[in-house]
């Protein structure tokens, strides 16, 4: 590894009980690009994900972010680090408004960050927080669903709020969960538009978790294929979606189906 | 040795009680993801029927009992199944008030029947002992002990029979059994009717040791709770064991505490410390949560308009100013009332805001009016320093209250607030540290600027008027946005950088202070802190009253200490204030079952929707409705 990676995962391994659901799995992501990481159902892709952003504790192996590693950390002080996710089944604030929804992406970091964080805040934490929303509001393109309860929209407004609560938090490296389920194909283009964006203007890296291979075509620059818990393929997107190993694991089921 | 065995005979003989008691609950429990808090009133109910039946009715006894268990026990564990089964769906906190509502009721109308004083059922098994290992053993102990046992090896049998594999595999994967063509309702039915016998059984039993009174009886096959906790809430065998162990520990404790007056409060406490003790310290992955959740949907907030807003809080303002002027005499009651209003937004605070269950918020109220008393009275403090010291001294006991919080949520969360509601009545309340072992109630006096009835009205309302300002500016607050966002989300609020175990400190002090305060204020209006205001089992009942509230936090926390303190003081009539609490018991289990969303016939959904048209009136819509349907042949 070298230290401009923004995230390392060394060779961890995840087991619950007798089931080893990620086996001795690597993956990095710079600064500034995109990564795929694909693989069909139970392949231990979330799995992934929840060890890189602390929910679950891998049983060997390291994780290092920004060059700190952070494998004992809790999720909080990763996300305090810069490490920001959205939920395969999304995890919004239902009953907060969708500004507040978004929000709380870096009013969580400001609150979490000192010690009275969560019961005082200062005026130039507030104009942070009101910049911060309505830039990702705009971005997103949700400004007009900012009074709304995030809990009474649709699957495809919902993703865009979570994504711009990962965007309000600043946060330099993004995990996104299939962010195009529950989109449409118009959705999901602009969904890819915005992804683009956020990596060529701020130089922030993604690590996208996808089944929808228009998207990881469009947005991936590198790509990891996780098949039954092993590593199977990687290397540029446009030579994995093209290898037979990958065909056979994961498109073949599509075909299939 | 031989100074033990009397003590471990003692413990065996209850613990064999409840641990069958234990194991009926884990049973219903595992299989309807439905934790019976009111298990222990069934026994209650059980054991006052069966001396019902025997000494009112002069039945003789194998008639009571065979009545008690094939007629009654059955037919509320085919109610109850019926509870059980609307309330598959609700929300963790709903599941809870359900069950609390009907210890609630049936408490009460316990009440009502027998008297609140305790009654000393006639013996009915045979008391002849007999010499075992030098120790004296009653035939009645040894009975009861073999019944238990025999439950425990029935069960055990059972569940290894047919019925019983179909009852494991409901545990494990409801849908499947149903495919496999068995009802999972019938099979659930059968865990019920097995699991209500057990409790039936529990309470006639240990009614004879400990005389009948509704209360120790709801509690004592509680105990049940510290059973099922040995047991992890799952393994049968454990649970049972767990209820042996129960037994034998508070009885060599009442050896040990025998001459120390200040722990007298220990044996009895001992289920609910096991209970609150491996609640707070088992790992994650020992205690699994069978209830299935489902968080209910979100609506758009409909406010009241701005006009209505105003006009109707400056109308609630002017008639608290008038107040005193309008209700005279009734005057003190109406005080109490706004005190309790700090104790029902205490609990708003952290069950509405929050998402946190807490089943504790009287013993908090306790600890202010005890801690606000003693500073007053006994350290000369002014007034207004007695009442703010003595509500922070409730802080670090909410502070406690937040371990379990942090490492459980839901149903374990409910069980383990409730056990250290019990654990603070039963081990400290009676200590110098609180109200003192004398019978005497510690003085509480109000502040020498507001003596009489009327000036001290003004007091607390200020007092109310100044939390409610707080909690609007909390909620307003970034505080406010971090507690509805971990009620919504604990994991989203940890992986945006907030660490949920601050969080959920900070409220639970906040709680305990506001509670704390209502309690400091509660003691000056009849002048005396007295801790039968603050018993564990009276905390179920406001927690049953904020349930059933309606409205917004503010409207529902005056609606609740209304009906709390002052709805009791217009009904004359003595009967009916008594089956006040009966009734909203009732209202609360059948609010719940409400909440599964079955309650609202068709037709009155139907009519609403009529009355509000869709706000969705987009092109596409309006053309798509308006399409002409194809006929169907």
């Amino acid at each position: 590894m070298s230290s401009a990676d923004s995230l390392y995962v060394d060779d961890i391994v995840v087991r619950f009980g007798g089931l080893v659901a990620v086996d001795h799995v690597s993956v990095e992501v710079q600064s500034g690009q995109t990564v795929g990481l694909i693989g069909p159902n139970g392949a231990g892709k979330t799995t992934t994900f929840n060890a890189c952003s602390g929910l679950i504790r891998p049983t060997s192996g390291r994780i290092t972010l920004f060059g700190h590693d952070v494998t004992d950390e809790n999720p909080a002080s990763r996300a305090r680090r810069g490490l920001g996710r959205t939920f395969q089944r999304m995890e919004l604030y239902d009953r907060l408004s969708v500004r507040d929804n978004v929000a709380m992406g870096i009013e969580g970091r400001l609150a979490g960050g000192r010690l009275l964080g969560a019961v005082i805040s200062t005026r130039a934490e507030r104009t942070a927080v009101a910049d911060a929303t309505a830039q990702a509001l705009e971005r997103c393109g949700i400004v007009h669903l900012a009074k709304r309860r995030a809990g009474v929209l649709p699957s495809g407004q919902r993703r865009l709020v979570e994504l711009a609560r990962a965007l309000a938090g600043g946060y330099q490296l993004l995990l996104l969960d299939e962010p195009s389920s529950g989109l449409d194909q118009n959705e999901t283009v602009t969904f890819g538009e915005i992804l683009r964006g956020v990596v060529r203007d701020d130089g922030r890296g993604i690590l996208l978790v996808e089944h929808d291979m228009s998207l990881v075509r469009a947005v991936c620059d590198y790509t990891y294929v996780l098949d039954f818990g092993k590593l199977i393929a990687e290397g540029p997107t446009a030579e994995v979606l093209a290898g037979d190993v990958v065909r056979a694991a994961y498109l073949g089921e599509e075909e299939v189906a | 040795m031989s100074d033990f065995l009397p003590y471990i005979v003692v413990g065996l003989t209850a613990g064999s009680v409840y641990g069958l008691a234990g194991t009926g609950l884990v049973l219903t429990y595992k299989t309807s993801g439905i934790f019976n808090f009111a298990h222990g009133s069934i026994g209650a109910f059980m054991a006052y029927a069966f001396y019902d039946l025997r000494e009112r009715e002069g039945l003789p006894w194998p008639l009571a009992m065979a009545i008690c268990l094939f007629v009654l026990s059955p037919i509320v564990a085919l109610l109850l199944e019926r509870m059980a089964r609307r309330l598959a769906d609700a929300p963790v906190a709903t599941k809870v008030v359900a069950t609390v509502g009907l210890i609630v009721s049936v408490q009460q109308l316990i009440i009502i029947r027998y008297g609140g004083s305790i009654i000393l059922p006639k013996p009915y098994l045979p008391t002849n002992t007999y010499r075992i290992l030098g120790v004296n053993v009653g035939a009645d102990q040894l009975i009861v002990m073999a019944i238990a046992l025999g439950g425990m090896v029935g069960l055990t049998m059972f569940l290894r029979s047919r019925s019983g594999r179909q009852m494991r595999a409901l545990v494990d994967e409801p849908t499947l059994l149903a495919i496999h063509g068995v009802s999972p309702d019938k099979v659930r039915r059968r865990a019920w009717l097995i699991g209500t016998g057990f409790a039936s059984l529990s309470g006639i039993q240990l009614a004879p040791t400990v005389g009948l009174s509704a209360p120790v009886l709801t509690l004592l096959v509680v105990q049940a709770f510290g059973a099922a906790a040995i047991g992890m809430f799952t393994s049968i065998p454990l649970t049972y064991l767990g209820g042996l162990v129960v037994g034998i520990v508070a009885a060599l404790s009442t050896k040990y505490v025998a001459t120390i007056p200040w722990l007298s409060g220990f044996p009895p406490s001992v289920p609910f410390l096991i209970l609150f003790v491996v609640l707070v310290a088992a790992p994650r992955r020992w205690l699994v949560d069978f209830s299935v959740e489902h968080r209910p949907p979100v609506r758009e907030p409909r406010p009241l308009p701005p006009a209505v807003r105003l006009i109707g809080g400056a109308a609630l303002a002017i008639l608290l100013v008038r107040l005193p002027y309008v209700v005279g005499a009734r005057l003190p009651v109406y005080t109490s009332a706004l005190a309790y209003v700090l104790i029902f937004l205490s609990l708003a605070l952290l069950m509405r805001t929050s998402g946190q269950v807490s089943l504790a918020q009287l013993a908090f109220a306790a600890v202010g009016s005890a801690a606000s008393a003693r500073f007053a009275v006994e350290a000369g403090m002014p007034w207004l320093i007695a009442v703010l010291l003595g509500a922070l001294a409730a802080v670090p006991v909410g502070a406690v209250l937040a371990i379990p919080a942090i490492r459980r949520s839901g149903l374990y969360l409910a069980l383990a607030t409730f056990g250290f509601a019990v654990l603070l009545e039963r081990l400290i309340y009676f200590t110098s540290f609180m109200f003192g072992a004398s019978v005497q109630a510690l003085r509480a006096p109000r502040p020498s600027f507001a003596t009489t009835d009327e000036a001290y009205f003004y007091v607390v309302l200020t007092f109310v008027v100044a939390a409610v300002m707080f909690i609007v500016g909390l909620n307003r607050s970034r505080l406010g946005r971090l507690l509805r966002a971990m009620a919504d989300s604990p994991t989203a609020l940890t992986t945006s950088g907030t660490s949920v175990t601050v969080i959920k400190v900070i409220v639970f002090c906040i709680a305990a202070f506001l509670a704390a305060l209502g309690g400091a204020l509660l003691g000056p209006v009849t002048g005396q802190a007295s801790p039968s205001n603050f018993a564990a089992l009276a905390g179920l009942y406001l927690v049953v009253l904020a349930v059933i509230s309606p409205g917004s936090e503010f409207i529902s926390s005056f609606a609740a200490a209304f009906a709390l303190a002052v709805l009791p003081s217009y009904i004359t009539n003595a009967d009916l204030n008594n089956y006040l609490p009966v009734t909203f018991g009732l209202t609360a289990v059948f609010v719940a079952m409400g909440h599964a969303g079955m309650q609202v016939p068709g037709w009155m959904v139907r009519a609403a929707s009529r009355a509000r048209p869709q706000p969705d009136r987009s092109p596409i819509t309006a053309r798509v409705q308006r399409r002409p349907q194809p006929e169907v042949a």
